[in-house]
């Protein structure tokens, strides 16, 4: 008796045992479904949320409750907010659209958001699983601190970082990550020579070359990787005479100015003042430094330039354009140039030769011995980009600039529209976006403005007013992403899943 | 005698209870392999198609013949455009496999939003 009930309790034991492990191997199934349906659910929820912030860059800047984000499927449903007391409601943070701006913010839960960024936090809810995403999305002006669309060759200890936002001069204490891209499909698309060092990552559809171990890359290398599209820019779109625009005949240099003033160094500089939009026809070689005040200078052919490039303007180079200078760390010094040629800088040394602003090249560009701040594009089918003991560092430039009342020329608004007229007061100018439009619109812009600061839909940045002696009155349309497509630029920096 | 005819049936009551837990069970463990395996799948197809270029994914079937397939599987991968939102900012990827199990079709879906941003 006592033998049966052993084996019968045995029986049951095995019983039981065997319906438990199915009932789990069930139950383990299912919430395995749940949290691949979950995480699925919250990243569509973070597509769903950069999507509404690419369609709309404002979005969620206010945190209305109604920016928010509510996805529902068969499997169970995504939240994301903008708005902090629904995203309470949800016992979970909210999101902050900080791309606008140049400073960081405070997020959700005291999060720091870093400027010219998104941060996202999205949750998915599939049966009783609960996933969150939390990621941050950068919105550079430019994403990259070199791109180029032929080789790039780095050799001699160059540098490819960015540089903080205002931070001047450059200090490669200073220095952090920024990336360098090239869309040539060749073995040596990117080549690092001795002692050259990459802060970022590398990227380009061709292959990647390192000469010897002395070569740092502290981003990753990405070799075969889809070709990046550059801006394109017809330099002849530019022309003021092309376009109608009042402008200074400069052709001969008879009508320049020879100045004699101090830069914010301290140091004496005397060269050639430009206000305004300005033409040469045919090649132009200035032996002395050049004084942009708000300028913009267009020769058609090539430019050499023998000395310092100062002030805040825009070059516009129908051809070659060659510098040779040992420029000065002059901080309020910022430029665009564009050329349809290639560009040379050369300068006596990193540490003490510097120039900052956009450059835009379609003949290629070659940089020795000079710090080259802001972004450097060249994009022509073989445009190549040669650094030689140069540092080439991406930086957000802001700046304040004042209108002058009763101005009228070139205007530049972070809203859609700018009207000319009066003067402004003034207001913080993202440079580089400012430079783009710039370039972009060439002079069309409404003058004056009331330049307050306030980030607007099209540009990335805040209002900027830009004043020149040109008296055409422009149409006052401006759009940051004309440039370069706001989804072109967007960059996941962090993601965090749980 | 009457005690060990109760015991004996007792045990074979219990033994035919057991013995008709395992057929059960193992369908029960086949069926959920089957359903792990196409769940997977179906994941992996969705992640190797979002990791696409967003330009390049046009609405319509995906080519995923990079993939392994079991043979008793079917692997579709869709990409569409979601409602109220802009195909240039987001769109819809779906995976779906089905596979037969003991003579029934069945079908598991996984679907996932991608937008441009790169990494």
């Amino acid at each position: 008796m006592g033998g049966t009930l052993l084996a019968v309790a045995i029986l049951a034991a095995l019983a039981a045992t065997l319906a438990s492990l199915c009932v789990t191997h069930l139950r383990t199934s299912r919430r395995a479904e749940s949290t691949l349906h979950a995480s699925n659910l919250a990243r569509s929820a973070i597509a769903a949320g950069v999507a509404k912030v690419l369609d709309q860059q404002d979005y969620g800047v206010a945190q209305l409750p109604d920016e928010t984000v509510t996805i529902e499927t068969p499997h169970g449903t995504a939240f994301l907010s903008f708005n902090p007391d629904r995203a309470d409601d949800q016992d979970m943070m909210y999101s902050t659209n900080n791309a606008a701006n140049s400073m960081s913010a405070t997020g959700g839960q005291g999060r720091v958001v870093p400027a010219n960024s998104i941060h996202l936090v999205a949750r998915g809810y599939s049966g009783d699983v609960i996933r969150q995403v939390e990621t941050v999305i950068s919105v550079p002006t430019f994403p990259w601190a070199l791109a180029a669309d032929g080789e790039i060759i780095i050799r001699d200890g160059a540098v490819v970082g960015s540089l903080p936002e205002g931070v001047w001069p450059p200090n490669m204490a200073d220095l952090e990550p920024a990336d360098l891209v090239s869309n040539s499909t060749s073995d040596s698309a990117i080549v690092l020579g001795s002692g050259s060092r990459i802060l970022g990552d590398i990227e380009t559809p061709g292959k990647v070359v390192l000469t010897d171990s002395t070569v740092r890359v502290e981003g990753q290398v990405r070799e075969s990787a889809d070709p990046s599209r550059l801006p394109k820019m017809d330099v002849t779109e530019f022309d003021p005479q092309a376009q109608g625009i009042a402008f200074d005949d400069i052709t001969g240099l008879s009508s320049l100015t020879q100045t004699a003033a101090s830069n914010s160094n301290g140091a004496a500089s005397s060269g050639t003042a430009l206000t305004g939009a300005a033409r040469h026809e045919g090649a132009l070689q200035l032996n002395q430094d050049i004084e942009l005040s708000g300028a913009m200078l267009f020769v058609n052919g090539d430019l050499t330039v023998n000395g310092n490039i100062e002030g805040t303007g825009v070059l516009v180079v129908n051809g070659d354009l060659n510098v040779t200078s040992g420029v000065s760390l002059d901080g309020a010094t910022k430029v665009a140039i564009v050329s349809s040629g290639k560009v040379s800088l050369r300068g006596v040394g990193p540490a003490s030769s510097s120039i900052r602003g956009l450059f835009y090249t379609e003949g290629g560009l070659k940089a020795e011995e000079i710090t080259v701040v802001g972004s450097l594009i060249a994009a022509g089918p073989d445009a190549s980009v040669e650094l030689v003991n140069a540092r080439a560092l991406s930086q957000t430039i802001t700046t304040t600039t004042s209108g002058t009342a009763n101005t009228t020329g070139v205007g530049v608004g972070g809203t859609a529209s700018t009207t000319g007229g009066g003067g402004g007061a003034g207001g913080q100018t993202n440079f580089m976006a400012a430079m783009m439009l710039l370039t972009r619109d060439g002079g069309n812009g409404g003058g004056g403005g009331t330049g307050n600061g306030t980030g607007g839909n099209a540009g990335p940045g805040p209002t900027t007013t830009t004043t020149t002696t040109t008296t055409t009155q422009g149409g006052g349309t401006s759009d940051s992403s004309s440039f370069l497509p706001l989804k072109e630029r967007v960059r996941v920096v962090s993601w965090f899943e749980s | 005698m009457a005690e060990t005819i109760v015991a004996a049936s007792l045990l074979c009551l219990l033994l035919i209870g057991v013995l008709n837990l395992l057929p059960s069970a193992l369908t029960t463990v086949g069926f959920v392999e089957q359903k792990r395996a196409a769940d997977l799948l179906a994941q992996d197809a969705l992640n190797v198609v979002s990791s696409r270029s967003f330009d390049d994914l046009t609405p319509g079937p995906q080519d995923v013949s990079i993939m392994t397939v079991p043979s008793n599987m079917k692997l579709t991968v869709t990409v569409a455009e979601v409602a109220g939102y802009s195909a240039d900012f987001l769109k819809s990827v779906k995976a779906e496999v089905s596979y037969d199990y003991r003579g029934k079709t069945r079908k598991v879906t996984q679907e996932l939003y991608v937008q441009p941003a790169k990494t």
